[in-house]
């Protein structure tokens, strides 16, 4: 999960070390309530969650202008790659990637998101389809889905 | 299934199956910064433990050196014709007598030993007093001259007491045998080895104070004392708090690390009673995990046992000031520090952030010394205070805190603008020099009233605390 928070295997060796140092650290803390496995995943999210915050201090997001439809492309059948799936994630700016991963693999609600980068729920529904097109582009550049188009209304 | 959600699960299921394996160095990484931080706590006990041995064994040199050797700190008198009637008091060691030779000009007096001495220039040769045998006799032999060998005869000299200079004490007359030997010792440069006498009203320090115009050891009368001490501060808890601090995931607070400083001044109201005061500056306090927040106008509410806290509004979407986010809070939520919603399990939490109220109150206390054991004692004397202290609350910030940095975000609510306490306390004082001391001082305050004017707020700070400090007589 440290390769999908982050955008270079650097930086995801980084939260991992944070990570389970934290772990380490904090194991007392963990009261048996609930799975470990949760309870260190979300140690590793608070820890890409910091990092984030660090870096976003001096990250600029672009700007997406071209915004690609819902219905304008499906899928192939194309062997997914995950390796290369999760670089996709990597090469989002740091702003949609946690978005992104926070609500499409963690599960968490826009709600929630709000609460934990600050942002209110529109900009998090907002990055979130941004990150999603640029995921699609992606996808659609290297074969793992097909462009289709269609006619506008 | 929509597009946006075959995306979504597309991705999900690559990052489930998606493993890779860490660079091996950073396992390397984590044993070393895991070490480093073991190091370091290890170090800190060390040392500490290190620091208190040296000064017991530094105290404990010094009292087995004053013990056995007398070298203690010495008083420089002159010694002239104008003040040749000059008497004083204490044991000289061998060595210090030797400046009291003929044509001397000043004289140097140990401390912590007795010796009485008439001095008149040509008379203080003869009527110095020479250290004998604990017996209070002199043998034949001892009075050989060390140079010609030859034993001068004579009586030995009673010692009968006396009143001298409104002090009593112990004189010993001197045989003309005595005396003659003395003249010839001193004639000879051999200094004057002065036969002791057993002064009977000795302070502390074994030395007359009244006997030596100008220098007293002071611990009768008036003192000023500074200290400054660390300390752990929190607050009692009421036994529905302490169980709903118990149930509660939300009431995860602590006490926290503070301190306090003091100047006094003392006075001897009774033989082994003082009676101080002074002005205190100390801190309480508690830290505080997680908490309730709310937004009201352009405030932000956070709750605490300690009271409810108001900060202003930070505009600025910055993570220093996470708990800013005017988006979220519009009602009462159960936040973590880090602006995250509390998860439904409680089991999330985030130990790096931590609220710190601090109450800083000026205390003006009465407090009454007693001093206890051995007042005697060169070295070493012990105290018990109690008392009670009125507050002014002085300061009152609360900070948002990690391990590096904390952030002002507010103030606590409700609080009174006074405070009424006690002391407790017990300490010694290692007696450097006639007329100063440090001292070593553990002590406990507590607040008897509660600081919040909130009826339901019962907050009665404390304050465990070791001091140091040092104590001037005057």
């Amino acid at each position: 999960m440290c390769c999908y928070y982050a955008g270079s295997r650097n930086e995801a060796d980084d939260i991992f070390q944070d990570g389970f140092i934290r772990i380490f650290e904090k194991i007392g803390q963990y009261k048996g309530d609930g799975p470990l496995g949760a309870w260190m995943r979300r140690i590793f999210v608070n820890c890409a969650l910091e990092r984030y915050r660090k870096e976003s201090r001096i990250t600029l997001v672009p700007e997406m202008n071209e915004m690609i439809s819902d219905r304008e492309y499906e899928e192939t059948e194309s062997v997914i790659n995950e390796k290369a799936l999760m670089g996709f994630i990597a090469e989002l700016p740091p702003r949609y990637r946690m978005v992104f991963n926070l609500y499409a693999i963690e599960g968490y609600s826009h709600h929630e998101i709000s609460g934990i980068m600050e942002i209110s729920e529109g900009t998090s529904k907002s990055n979130l389809a941004r990150a999603r097109t640029i995921l699609q582009r992606k996808l659609i550049n290297n074969g793992f889905i097909r462009h289709r188009k269609v006619s506008s209304i | 299934m929509t597009n946006r959600h075959n995306t979504d699960q597309l991705f999900r299921d690559a990052a489930v199956a998606y493993r890779e394996k860490p660079a091996p160095e950073a396992w390397a990484s984590i044993e070393l910064a895991l070490g480093g931080r073991h190091r370091r706590q290890r170090y800190l006990v060390l040392s500490s433990a290190a620091a208190v041995l040296i000064l017991l064994l530094g105290f404990g040199a010094g009292y087995l050196v004053r013990s056995f050797t007398g070298q203690n700190p010495a008083v420089l008198l002159p010694l002239t014709s104008q003040n040749s009637n000059l008497f004083f008091s204490g044991y000289p060691r061998p060595m210090d007598l030797l400046a009291i030779q003929s044509g001397a000009m000043q004289t140097k007096l140990s401390v912590g030993q007795a010796v009485s001495v008439t001095a008149s220039l040509p008379e203080v040769q003869q009527n110095a007093r020479i250290p004998i045998p604990k017996d209070g006799i002199m043998p034949a032999n001892r009075l050989a001259d060390s140079q010609t060998g030859m034993v001068l005869s004579g009586e030995e000299s009673s010692m009968p007491a006396e009143i001298g200079n409104g002090v009593q004490k112990t004189e010993v007359k001197l045989s003309q045998a005595e005396k003659e030997y003395q003249l010839r010792q001193m004639m000879a440069g051999n200094g004057l080895p002065l036969r002791h006498s057993a002064p009977v009203n000795l302070n502390s320090s074994g030395v007359d104070a009244e006997t030596m115009p100008g220098k007293t050891t002071g611990r009768k009368s008036w003192a000023v004392e500074g200290d400054v001490a660390a300390a752990f501060t929190y607050r009692t808890l009421q036994e529905q708090e302490a169980l709903y601090k118990a149930r509660s995931p939300l009431a995860s607070e602590s006490g926290m690390v503070s301190w306090n400083a003091g100047l006094y001044a003392s006075h001897e109201i009774a033989g082994n009673l003082r009676l101080k005061s002074g002005v205190t500056f100390a801190s309480y306090g508690q830290g505080t995990t997680n908490i309730y927040a709310w937004e009201e106008g352009v405030m932000f509410h956070l709750n605490s046992s300690s009271g409810d806290i108001s900060t202003v509004m930070h505009e600025a979407k910055d993570a220093s000031k996470p708990i800013s986010n005017d988006n979220v809070y519009s009602e009462p939520y159960r936040i973590l520090l880090d602006n995250s919603m509390l998860m439904a399990d409680y089991s999330l939490s985030n130990p790096e952030l931590k609220i710190i109220q601090r109450f800083d109150y000026l205390e003006l206390p009465l407090i009454l010394q007693v001093q206890m054991g051995n007042q005697e004692h060169p070295l070493v004397s012990f105290q018990a205070e109690g008392g009670v202290f009125a507050g002014i609350l002085a300061g009152n910030r609360a900070f948002l805190a990690n391990e590096k940095e904390s952030w002002f975000i507010g103030n606590t609510d409700d609080l009174r603008p006074f405070s009424l306490g006690g002391i407790l306390s017990a300490g010694a004082q290692i007696h450097i020099s006639d007329v100063l001391s440090a001292a070593v001082k553990p002590e406990f305050r507590y607040s008897f009233m509660s600081i919040s004017r909130n009826p339901n707020i019962q907050y009665h700070p404390y304050q465990f605390a070791l001091g140091v400090g040092a104590v001037y007589h005057f």
